[in-house]
């Protein structure tokens, strides 16, 4: 078993030959660092390895539909209110712990995580829309 | 505006565990599911390349700049965080597996049961997709089925074995089309698409031609279909097998040589034991459930369920009391009477069966019919839950809750022409990002309204699905005063003053908090007529 980080840091070599040094598959190894940095300390699990597998797999095709979703998400921050986006960069970032960010937003550790989950379906389905047009 | 498939649930199984997987919160079971979901469905692994797509590039846009640097930086230090992670998830995949819940984990409900002695779960329909020639019986339906450890269904499958139902019901449909419901205590053992053996237990058969010879083995005689309907009651000490024909013709055959010893036709019955005829009890077809009672008896533990769920505020079960003009509340008043929902007061509209033989519902037929309800309280998010039934749409908007008149902080739940859910709070302006599929005529639906005032947003979900979603431009307080159920009492003059509901409602629930979309796919399957 491996992680997607391992699977798509085999990979990267790959990429880079291609010349899609920014490809998404990048993107993923780095949110990998960034999630383990923000996370440090905690026993994260991790994917199988034969499922991060195929989905590096399936995905390496898609790097340019992948890239444009990510052009379309700053338009789509821009609709959120500036206290909802401020407060899921917050979340985001690494200064704050995730139970600081859901204290200043007056909610539960429980419900800011619903709260986080539904501003991520909500920036997908803006994303999907942004491209569809 | 994109129109898009009812599939793309905001927040089904996947998402949840999609999302719990990127917050670090996902368990090792949870990540098992996830891992299973993702193997078996190339959508679902779109669905977690787009999330994890949106997660990345958010990740990076908080980090103000790509983390390269960061990245090799640190990663001898992700190595072997990686590597202990898999050591931990194979201990933990080694753990699942003595549970002997591996195959089939993803059929078990969002609820996270247990994996000991377990609860079997409701297998949503959309997940039925295994191949069918790997199982001799499916699940159809159940009601507080509990098996013992290791002698249950993987998912709903019932693969030839042997069976141990401890308490509830269960309706299996065997490959032949052969239909079985059983009550518990029951023990059986599946062969194959065409036989059984019960060693005890009580069930009805409901056999089609197409299963024309089905068999049933057990301590006493062997039972012979021939295309109809029957009763089978094996007593768990002596084996003694009581048949009751309620259509058709049942052979009973000895085991050993096949040798028929009795056709027996409909209406009566017969006993045996140990291959020796006795005397026949009455023939008496009730004490057989049939599989639409299974629904009604699932339902009722529900409602028991639903009653302690966290911020329920109103829960009208529609069953029709001695007061036929009026619609019971069963939440019970909290601290402050004053601000609780009291009950209905039906005006016009008549019950009816519902969505199970045994359950109210009523029936709203003409325009000047409606249930009024008063929400005495304010609230900063709600949601409105209904069973419906809809006969015919014949007005632009047609109400299923509506506040009376157009009051900044009323709320209106109503259903358009076109079969399309909206659902919206006065004031807050109309701004829909996404419209999904219409609701279907003359079969059972489960609606929901969410509005969440502090996130600015609101939902609209058909059998859990999300169907439309739209922000509120304006926070205000949620004050939906005097209501209409199906109907509305309307502003004087208002060109679209006539919004009557015509079909039926049978259930209506409220809470003062947002649910989720997982929470109401849950409500959506634990209430659905059955799994066909």
């Amino acid at each position: 078993m491996q992680g997607v980080a391992l699977v798509l840091w085999a990979k990267f070599e790959q990429f880079r030959e291609d010349g899609d040094f920014r490809s998404w598959a990048m993107g993923v190894a780095r949110y990998e660092v960034l999630a383990w940095l923000r996370d440090r300390g905690r026993d994260r699990l991790v994917l199988a390895g034969d499922v991060a597998e195929m989905i590096a797999d399936e995905t390496a095709n898609d790097v340019v539909q992948l890239e444009q979703q990510r052009i379309a998400l700053q338009s789509c921050l821009e609709k959120l209110t500036p206290k909802n986006r401020s407060l899921l960069l917050e979340s985001y970032g690494s200064e704050l712990k995730i139970q600081e960010v859901a204290a200043t937003s007056g909610r539960s550790i429980a419900a800011f995580y619903q709260w986080l989950h539904r501003m991520r379906r909500l920036l997908l389905d803006c994303v999907q829309h942004e491209v569809a047009r | 505006m994109s129109q898009s498939p009812m599939s793309q649930s905001p927040m089904n199984d996947l998402e949840l565990l999609i999302n719990r997987y990127i917050d670090g919160q996902a368990t090792i079971e949870e990540m098992d599911r996830l891992n299973e979901l993702l193997r078996a469905d190339v959508k679902a692994r779109q669905v977690f390349a787009a999330h994890l797509n949106l997660d990345t590039a958010l990740a990076e846009i908080a980090a103000g700049l790509p983390g390269e640097k960061a990245a090799v930086e640190d990663i001898v230090s992700l190595n072997r965080n990686a590597i202990y992670s898999n050591a931990v998830a194979f201990s933990a995949t080694a753990a699942a597996l003595v549970f002997a819940v591996s195959l089939g984990v993803w059929w078990w409900s969002s609820n996270g049961q247990p994996h000991g002695q377990v609860t079997q779960a409701v297998p949503s329909t959309d997940h039925l997709t295994v191949p069918q020639e790997s199982f001799a019986a499916v699940l159809i339906d159940e009601a507080g089925a509990v098996f013992s450890q290791g002698m249950g269904p993987q998912g709903a499958r019932f693969e030839a074995g042997d069976y141990d139902l401890l308490s509830g019901i269960v309706h299996l449909r065997f490959a032949s089309g052969a239909e079985l419901v059983l009550n518990a205590p029951a023990r059986f053992t599946v062969k194959d698409a065409m036989h059984a053996i019960v060693e005890y237990g009580k069930m009805r058969a409901i056999v089609p031609p197409s299963a024309k010879g089905f068999r049933i083995s057990t301590p006493s005689a062997e039972y012979i279909d021939l295309g109809t309907e029957f009763g089978l009651d094996v007593n768990r000490n002596d084996g003694t097998s009581d048949l009751f024909v309620f259509d058709g013709q049942v052979n009973v055959a000895d085991k050993a040589t096949s040798e028929v010893f009795e056709e027996v036709l409909e209406g009566a019955s017969t006993r045996y034991v140990a291959g020796v005829a006795k005397t026949a009890p009455d023939f008496d077809p009730r004490n057989f459930t049939t599989p639409n009672e299974i629904g009604l008896i699932r339902w009722k533990e529900n409602a028991r369920k639903l009653l302690q769920s966290p911020g329920l505020i109103a829960f009208f079960p529609f069953h029709g009391t001695a007061d036929k003009s009026e619609l019971a509340n069963q939440v019970e008043a909290k601290e402050d009477v004053a601000m609780h929902i009291p009950n209905g007061r039906i005006e016009g509209a008549r019950w009816t069966s519902g969505r199970w033989p045994g359950k109210d519902s009523l029936l709203f037929d003409g325009d000047g019919e409606f249930v009024q309800i008063d929400f005495p309280a304010e609230y900063n998010e709600l949601t409105i839950a209904a069973w419906i039934k809809i006969d015919r749409l014949d007005y632009e908007m047609n109400s299923i809750l509506n506040s009376d008149h157009a009051d900044d902080g009323d709320v209106h739940f109503q259903i358009t022409r076109q079969g399309l859910p909206r659902g919206g709070l006065q004031g807050a302006g109309t701004n829909d990002t996404f419209i999904g599929d219409s609701l279907p005529l003359g079969n059972w639906v489960h609606v929901a309204m969410v509005i969440s005032v502090p996130d600015r947003m609101r939902w609209v979900y058909a059998n859990g699905n999300l169907v439309r979603q739209g922000s509120l431009q304006n926070g205000m307080k949620i004050t939906p005063g005097s209501c209409r159920l199906g109907n509305w009492l309307p502003v004087v003059g208002h060109p679209k003053f006539n919004r009557a509901f015509h079909g039926r409602i049978d259930e209506l629930a409220i809470w003062d908090r947002a649910l989720l979309g997982s929470e109401l796919k849950e409500l959506a399957q634990e209430g659905r007529t059955s799994l066909r």
